[in-house]
């Protein structure tokens, strides 16, 4: 989420990169989100070759923030 | 950046956070905005008008049109390295920020390029039968203060999508002098003007831009 926080797209072996995580555990992860409307997923081949991107939806942003808030408001708690 | 798996996640509201600054500063450096393309364009642009004025001013042919073609032929080679190098930093992600500028200093090229053409071509014209309507009834030295205007407006959009004040507001610099070399436009020396400016508000910008865009670069590098 904090990937696709700051870019307008991207795509998965971008994510991939940028998180460390596997194929599987980033799939399951991103499917989940998308599951819960966080995230919008394009797939297009480009060169012949399929390309899945995903981008951040304004649900997804919100939910980030009051995420981000939450975790603040923890740390200064302690 | 040191890889981490979704297991190996941070589970510490602390180091969570951390975890996620450190992605936006990354993510921060990789689309700051970097000062050679105007470093580079400043320069060929400001040797082109200089050797143009001193051509002028001496009343000698310094192959003046040997020098653009090679000043032009030579930036628009720097702008594709640049780009390919960007793309390659960024592949695999898409910045609406990006997209914008690019858009900005690409129409701003092209809308100068299009008016020394204009120029050009109406020269030549004139120059093959001056019975024909002169297309640059327009003084030749309007395209001066034209394209100070069109830069300006390219640094005021570049500025606040970049979110860059300081960058933004260099954008009434480039309108004054626009508004000079409109009033003075009969003068060769405006080209000299219109030089000066390219080195004092394109070049010394760029340099401030690509020592903050090293600055970012380095300081996400550490934290990673």
């Amino acid at each position: 989420m904090a990937v696709l926080v700051s870019v307008d797209s991207a795509e998965f072996t971008f994510l991939r990169e940028k998180t460390g995580a596997t194929d599987g555990n980033l799939s399951v992860h991103l499917g989940k989100l998308e599951e819960a409307g966080y995230l919008a997923v394009t797939k297009q081949f480009i060169k012949k070759k399929p390309v899945t991107s995903y981008k951040l939806t304004r649900k997804g942003q919100k939910a980030f923030e009051e995420y981000i808030d939450r975790l603040d408001a923890m740390v200064r708690r302690k | 950046m040191a890889p981490t798996t979704a297991s190996s996640t941070p589970s510490r509201p602390e180091e969570e956070l951390q975890f996620i600054r450190k992605i936006l500063d990354e993510s921060r450096a990789r689309f700051a905005q970097s000062g050679e393309p105007y470093i580079v364009w400043g320069l060929i642009i400001a040797i082109g008008m200089g050797v143009t004025y001193l051509s002028l001013i001496l009343q000698r042919d310094l192959y003046t049109a040997y020098v653009w073609f090679a000043l032009i032929l030579f930036g628009w080679g720097s702008m594709i390295y640049f780009y390919r190098k960007r793309r390659k930093e960024e592949a695999g992600s898409k910045s609406i920020i990006d997209k914008i500028d690019t858009a900005v200093w690409t129409a701003c090229g092209g809308s100068i390029g299009l008016l020394v053409i204009m120029f050009m071509l109406s020269d030549a014209i004139n120059g093959y039968d001056p019975n024909l309507p002169n297309l640059a009834a327009i003084n030749p030295l309007f395209i001066c203060f034209l394209s100070a205007m069109i830069i300006g407006i390219a640094f005021f959009i570049s500025g606040t999508v970049n979110q860059i004040p300081w960058l933004r507001n260099t954008a009434f610099a480039w309108w004054a002098s626009s508004v000079t070399m409109m009033v003075f436009s009969s003068s060769i020396h405006v080209i000299g003007l219109y030089a000066l400016m390219l080195i004092l508000f394109q070049v010394v910008p760029g340099i401030i831009l690509q020592r903050r865009y090293r600055r970012i670069v380095a300081a996400s590098s550490t934290e990673a």
